[in-house]
């Protein structure tokens, strides 16, 4: 313990004394979340619809819905950018289903048409104009996709919908059925709506069927993520990464100036040397983010969720980081490979993690790559808590793989450490 | 005394390291060949060798850094080994190496240094402002050691491995590149350390008057193997008159050998450091030559070099190894 402490303070005292250093671990990834976070606040600002590259997979639950549900349907999966699920496993989708993939993550958003759409609008009452209880159909969304990927969809939905529900319910019967409605608006109001529908074939509120947002099951808050949510997880996870390039700047630094030397002669053990020059980088981390999410909290407003869930995760995350640069020194042969290797492994698992670009927007591919990096798994777990308001049984999973990767870096470093 | 140095029981007497047959290789290369060696409590012992002879990896292995291949070294009735915390507690390492952090200043580096070797608190405290008094650097004790001169950072060097008053100090090369005034400061301190502490030093070097001066016994390393040992002034006296060190041609070496050794200014012809030279033991050098060059002469035998070893200890070493210490 003592020998821990005396390396933490002699490596506080250095890194004090490294202005390159201190910019790389604390400046570099506040000023990545400020400014990305800025410049692309557009793209993460709610109804911000703009397509994606690829075409939008949504799963789809029409049970009952009759044959105005295939229809739109139908529609919906001719239009450029979707493309619709309906079976999974050989078995038609159902409404349960639907929702449990969104919550599991296999899909950012789902469709659930209601029973007895069909029925309802051969309902003589609406031909006739009189007012019912419109039906919903249910958009259902992963509250960490952002509008880039929803709002497509919904803007779809919305004009499928429209087009399909309008001209099944006929011009003479929409008409009756405005005139109804809108009897008690001002005239002013109903020319405005009566050329609007003219126009667009018919008003989308007038429709007695209307999309519903929802979350899944079991997910509590129904909050996109902004890009301060995005960016403060993604930059802190990459920031805490580049402790690496410090640890292997540090231990070639005292490998060249043989005080490595000098501790191996001292009466201390191999794997407290390791551990004990692990130590001191492991609290900058967490100081690291630290900083950044209070930055986030008290600039941009921030909501941090569950701390205690916070804590976990940037535990696991520190822990992850740490092993990598020690692993990372353990496999260079000299300080300028190490850091080099170091700057090239961060951005790369970086990216692939979902940093610079979020990974729900990323091919299929792409994302199953992105799993073998501690990156993906620390912002997920980060998003879990910021924007689904999970606690400590929603990143228990995320919590657990950071730990193995963190074993898995730590024995590299602990094997491949040299003296000198 | 030094301040601060407690003075270390003679009650033990007898050798303090023991190194047993160690052998050490990396890979084909043996680089420590069957040495065994004891260094006696309270001597100052020096190692002496050209680079390359093995004498860093045995001062590693005495120093715990590592293991050998094979064999042992014991420090006191201890193994030594570098799991070994209690045996490398006994020792005190200054490395070649500046082994300190330029950025820290000299108080802060042997802090460091000091908790590493289980110091802490008061006593922590003081043993730091002993060690600076005796190396005299408690006025500079706050600058950062990346600002002290090449002196004062070996200086530093030697604070360090003393923090926790080891019994046995292991100075390799702890003179290298300093100015006078240090390197005087550094001998003064193994003087007295050994003189009036009792510590026993292993001290290696380049520079024989270092090892003359300092050194109760010298101990001569090449191709891993101890060629030499004894006090400076037997290894100087076994010279005799001096050596003349003389180039043939291989193929003359016989009738060379046989020519020489009937000189009566010869006291014995032996082979050189290779086999294109011989090395010529005489009561006077300087006369015998005149002798030696006659009878080539006289002989038609070809003398390709001459070289006059002077008695002293950087002749021991040539005339064992062949090379000059720095080479």
């Amino acid at each position: 313990m003592r020998v821990t402490l005396a390396f933490t303070i002699k490596e506080f005292l250095l890194l004090l004394r490294d202005p390159g250093g201190l910019f790389v671990l604390f400046l570099m990834p506040v000023m990545f979340m400020v400014v990305f976070s800025l410049a692309l606040g557009g793209l993460f600002e709610e109804g911000a619809a703009r397509g994606s590259a690829r075409a939008l997979e949504v799963p789809v639950a029409t049970g009952g819905a009759g044959e105005v549900a295939e229809q739109v349907v139908e529609q919906l999966d001719a239009t450029e950018g979707l493309a619709i699920i309906r079976e999974r496993d050989g078995q038609s989708l159902t409404a349960d289903a639907v929702a449990q993939l969104v919550a599991d993550g296999e899909y950012p958003v789902g469709v659930v048409f209601p029973q007895g759409l069909t029925a309802l609008l051969e309902d003589p009452r609406i031909l006739r104009g009189e007012q019912v209880q419109p039906l919903e159909v249910d958009v259902i969304v992963d509250p960490a996709t952002t509008a880039q990927v929803t709002g497509p969809l919904e803007g779809a939905l919305s004009a499928v919908l429209q087009q399909v529900v309008g001209r099944r319910l006929g011009e003479a019967g929409a008409a009756a059925w405005f005139e109804q409605v809108a009897a008690g608006l001002p005239a002013e109001v109903r020319e405005q709506l009566s050329a609007s529908m003219q126009q667009d074939g018919q008003g989308e509120g007038a429709l007695p069927v209307t999309t519903r947002r929802r979350v899944p099951p079991g997910v509590e808050r129904e909050q996109f993520p902004d890009q301060y949510q995005q960016n403060a997880a993604a930059y802190t996870v990459m920031g805490v990464f580049f402790i690496a390039t410090v640890m292997i700047e540090s231990i070639f630094r005292e490998r060249r100036s043989g005080a490595m030397r000098r501790l191996r002669a001292a009466p201390v053990g191999r794997a407290p040397i390791v551990i004990s020059k692990l130590a001191p980088f492991y609290v900058v981390n967490l100081i690291q983010i630290v900083i950044m999410f209070a930055i986030a909290r008290l600039a941009f407003g921030l909501d941090l969720g569950f701390i205690p869930a916070v804590v976990v995760v940037s535990a696991a995350l520190a822990l992850v980081a740490t092993g990598m640069g020690i692993a990372l020194a353990g496999v260079a042969r000299s300080e300028t490979q190490g850091t080099g290797l170091a700057v090239i492994v961060v951005l790369t698992t970086s990216a692939l993690g979902g940093v610079m670009v979020p990974r729900f927007i990323m091919p299929e591919a792409m994302q199953q790559i992105g799993n073998i990096t501690p990156q993906a798994w620390a912002i997920e777990a980060y998003q879990d808590v910021l924007v689904r308001g999970q606690g400590l049984g929603g990143i228990w999973l995320e919590a657990g793989v950071l730990l193995i990767f963190a074993v898995v870096f730590t024995a590299i470093g602990v094997w491949r450490f040299r003296f000198d | 005394m030094l301040p601060g140095m407690a003075p270390v029981s003679n009650a033990d007497s007898g050798a303090l390291l023991r190194a047993g047959g160690v052998v050490h290789r990396y890979g084909d290369l043996t680089a420590v060949d069957d040495v065994t060696v004891e260094v006696q409590r309270g001597e100052v012992f020096g190692l002496l060798g050209p680079n390359g002879a093995g004498k860093s990896t045995l001062i590693s292995i005495c120093s715990g850094m590592f293991g050998p291949t094979a064999g042992q070294v014991t420090v006191g009735d201890r193994q030594l080994s570098p799991t070994s915390r209690a045996a490398k507690r006994r020792i005190g390492v200054v490395p070649q190496d500046i082994a300190l952090y330029e950025k820290l200043s000299g108080r802060q580096n042997l802090r460091f240094f000091g908790r590493v070797y289980g110091l802490g608190g008061r006593r922590l405290r003081e043993r730091v402002e002993a060690v600076l008094e005796v190396v005299g650097l408690s006025d500079r004790g706050d600058d950062q050691a990346g600002t002290y001169s090449g002196g004062m950072q070996r200086r530093l060097n030697l604070a360090a491995g003393l923090l926790h008053e080891p019994e046995l100090l292991i100075l390799d090369e702890p003179t290298v590149g300093v100015d006078p005034q240090s390197r005087n400061h550094i001998f003064n301190n193994v003087e007295r350390l050994n003189r009036d502490q009792g510590v026993t030093i292993v001290y290696t070097t380049h520079y024989m008057e270092e090892a003359e001066r300092l050194c109760d016994r010298v101990a001569i390393i090449d191709h891993g193997k101890i060629v030499a040992l004894d006090t400076p002034r037997a290894l100087i006296e076994s010279l005799g008159g001096g050596v003349i060190q003389i180039g043939i041609d291989p193929e003359q070496r016989e009738q060379v050998m046989e020519t020489l050794e009937s000189l009566a200014s010869v006291q014995a012809v032996g082979p050189g450091p290779d086999e294109r030279s011989l090395n010529i033991e005489a009561t006077s050098a300087r006369h015998a030559l005149v002798d030696v060059m006659q009878a080539m002469n006289a002989a038609a035998l070809e003398v390709e070099t001459v070289r006059i070893l002077e008695p002293n200890l950087e002749s021991v070493f040539l005339r064992y190894t062949g090379r000059s210490l720095r080479d």
